[in-house]
């Protein structure tokens, strides 16, 4: 029965996409997702694990994979790379002191061979602290002008005032139907 | 800038080692509670604060930004040494005597679980200074204790020793050596005399014993509670009296088990100490300890030399061509057309996008777009049933999935090993789709011969040690039943409902209201779909099998 409900929407229904966000502990991952899947601000702790859910928007359905940034729980996220068509990477801008280490580990995901067809969107999150460096300042850090192989883009984004997350979106599906076709 | 987290730098010795430190720490009596909520056994800090908290109080410091607080799990991430030896310096009651001083009398802060009272008590506290000490202009922070008036007498007093309850585990460690330090305690002179900044670039630094053997490390750091700077006659005395604060039993048994050679490997340790402080001395004057900050901002402020060469925006690169994955590989490239609709920089202001459907954007409602059949994603209908299985997506099939993990990563294809696995950190470990990333020292401690089935009780053991998260963990209900007792302990478990339906092992969570204590998690909807999603996905994969 469930099977064959799910058989019809999967004929009929949305594209899906599995995502994975990424990004240092404190980036503002969870925010993020639950700010996309809710559409509210909620007060978050640190994901030790990971937290998923499923955001629909132009007609793809994004399953969404937060997964925890604490520096040892990041060897983990590897083992949800497979079958994954797009990493969210989500960078504290605010937090200029590590935007080194960030770079790091973005690079170390862009070398993974099972993400090599992967999207790469970025957020800067945190627009809305004080300090916080703008998107030109982001990717140069990360060292994004480089990349040339890689479908990426970056965005400015505030998960607390909820700006530029969506757009975000936008790219990403319009990358994903473009791909599919 | 002040400490970059060059977290490369650390090496893995120095984390156990740091590690250690830390758990030392968090069984003074002035740490044992959360520094904001009183709760029991934090396992967080705020490094820039040099304050341990609980889970709960840890995510409130972190919504002030990192400008305010710092956070960083004691376990679960590597800590650089000047925020080892800041944390050690300071601590919870001495940052409430700046913090809280004026703290109104008969003052009820919030309890733990109280997130809404949590986050104006903590804005109000560091961020509004509403209770600290009105003495400085400025409080005293991992950036100015060297030089804050009020961190002076402490300082003064490690340096001699003269009050008894020691901020830190490792001050005593050299003190061991009378000579060598003159009376001062080793950290804390250590933790002055550079510019805490300096520290970075250099891998062995104060608060940094060497990677000893167990014995002696412990040892030394038994003397933690030795109210003098002691003779090494007096270890063995000191050692038991030690002993009487829980968690240094440990540390008093291995120094008695060495008694016989006590004063060996208690000076020893401490005059190897001595090298790679003068290496650091050294290095500091002759600048080679900026070599992390040279590194670094050279890293930042190198210019992209091809950016504008090739891409319309340099915000947006699009390399690849679109129909369908290119060959891929990261050189390959230069294929520089953009092929993006916009560039994302442009579209931020308003997008004609942006009417954004709101509605869509939840718990999967699907419209019924007539996608044609050859556009099945992977992750549709029938396949879903086959990735269910076998595939990496265990929630593949559960429309409108909501489900949160406890450290736990699935083991995407061992549905078996996946109902027994809990949901920790190092869940996946027994059947990783992919080759396993390396484990953490403790997880590989504590795995040892094990394997799967009993690999992540193992691990949950040694997450147990530093604290039952306080409260939060072991009431909710939904555990795996064999992982129950152990849940709680998991630091930075978050709630208790690392639980997972039982029958996919997987940690969901509806929101028994730890993650979002304030109001449940996300939307009543939101957790009512997660049940559902989650009531059936289950059954539909035992029915399958």
């Amino acid at each position: 029965m469930g099977l064959w409900l799910s058989r019809l929407v999967g004929l009929f229904g949305e594209k899906e996409a599995r995502i994975l966000v990424l990004g240092l502990d404190n980036a503002g991952k969870t925010t993020i997702l639950y700010r996309l899947q809710v559409g509210e601000v909620v007060s978050t702790i640190p994901t030790i694990g990971f937290n998923v859910e499923t955001v629909t928007y132009k007609n793809i359905k994004f399953q969404v994979w937060d997964l925890g940034g604490q520096t040892s729980i990041r060897p983990y996220w590897r083992c949800y790379y497979p079958n994954t068509q797009a990493i969210i990477y989500v960078v504290d801008s605010s937090d200029t002191e590590r935007i080194s280490v960030s770079a790091g580990e973005f690079h170390a995901i862009l070398d993974e061979d099972e993400l090599k067809d992967a999207l790469i969107l970025v957020y800067a999150n945190k627009q809305d602290l004080p300090g916080a460096l703008d998107d030109a300042s982001v990717a140069e850090g990360l060292g994004l002008p480089k990349i040339k192989s890689r479908d990426w883009a970056i965005f400015k984004t505030s998960a607390i005032k909820g700006e530029g997350l969506f757009e975000g979106l936008d790219w990403l599906s319009s990358m994903l139907k473009t791909r599919r076709r | 800038m002040s400490t970059v987290n060059s977290k490369v730098s650390v090496t893995k010795a120095q984390t156990e080692v740091h590690k250690r430190i830390l758990q030392g720490l968090l069984k003074l009596e002035d740490n044992r509670r959360c520094a904001d909520c009183q709760a029991r056994g934090p396992t967080w800090a705020s490094v820039n604060l040099g304050v341990f908290v609980c889970l709960n109080c840890s995510g409130v410091h972190r919504s002030l930004g990192t400008h305010m607080s710092k956070v960083r799990s004691t376990t679960l991430d590597t800590w650089l040494p000047e925020q080892v030896a800041f944390v050690e310096i300071m601590g919870n009651r001495r940052a409430n005597m700046f913090w809280e001083a004026e703290l109104p009398h008969g003052f009820r802060r919030p309890f733990e679980g109280d997130m809404e009272g949590l986050k104006a008590f903590i804005g109000n506290k560091y961020r509004d200074h509403a209770y600290a000490l009105r003495t400085w202009d400025k409080p005293p922070t991992i950036e100015n204790f060297s030089q804050h008036p009020f961190m002076a007498q402490f300082l003064e007093e490690g340096a001699q020793r003269a009050v008894s309850p020691p901020p830190a585990a490792g001050q005593e460690r050299a003190s061991e050596q009378p000579a060598a330090m003159s009376g001062v305690s080793s950290t804390v002179a250590r933790a002055l005399a550079p510019p805490p900044r300096k520290a970075e670039g250099v891998p062995s630094r104060a608060a940094t014993p060497p990677p000893e053997p167990a014995a002696p490390l412990m040892d030394l750091l038994s003397l933690d509670e030795a109210p003098t700077p002691a003779a090494p006659s007096s270890l063995a005395a000191s050692a038991p009296a030690a002993a009487d604060d829980g968690g240094w039993a440990a540390f008093a048994d291995a120094s008695v088990h060495s008694t016989g050679s006590q004063q060996q490997p208690a000076s020893a340790p401490a005059a190897v100490e001595e090298d790679p402080w003068d290496a650091f001395q050294t290095a500091g004057s002759s600048g080679h300890a900026d070599t992390g900050h040279m590194a670094r901002s050279e890293a930042l402020s190198t210019p992209a030399p091809e950016a504008s060469t090739s891409s319309q925006t340099p915000y947006h690169a699009a390399a690849s061509p679109p129909p369908s994955s290119p060959p891929l590989d990261l050189f390959y490239g230069l294929d520089t057309h953009a092929p993006a609709a916009r560039s994302p920089m442009q579209s931020a202001g308003a997008s004609p996008h942006q009417q954004i459907d709101r509605q869509r954007v939840g718990m999967g409602s699907g419209g019924l777009t007539g996608t044609p059949p050859k556009q099945l994603p992977a992750l549709g209908g029938a396949v879903d049933l086959a990735s269910l299985l076998t595939g990496p997506d265990p929630f593949a099939q559960s429309g409108g999935a909501t489900s949160t993990g406890f450290a736990n990563f699935p083991p995407p294809e061992d549905v078996t090993s996946r109902a027994q696995s809990a949901p920790a950190v190092p869940q996946h470990l027994g059947t990783p789709v992919s080759p396993p990333p390396a484990l953490p020292p403790q997880v590989q401690a504590a795995r040892g011969g094990h394997q799967h089935k009993t690999s992540s009780e193992d691990i949950l053991k040694m997450f147990d040690k530093p604290q039952a998260v306080g409260g939060i963990g072991p009431s909710a209900g939904g555990f795996v039943p064999s992982m129950a007792p152990r849940f709680g302990g998991i630091p930075g478990v978050q709630g208790g409902f690392a639980a997972a339906p039982p029958a996919n092992g997987f940690g969901m969570q509806g929101g028994f209201g730890t993650q979002h204590p304030g109001g449940g998690f996300p939307g009543t909807q939101n957790q009512a779909g997660a049940h559902n999603s989650f009531g059936s996905a289950p059954n539909l994969q035992q029915s399958l099998f």
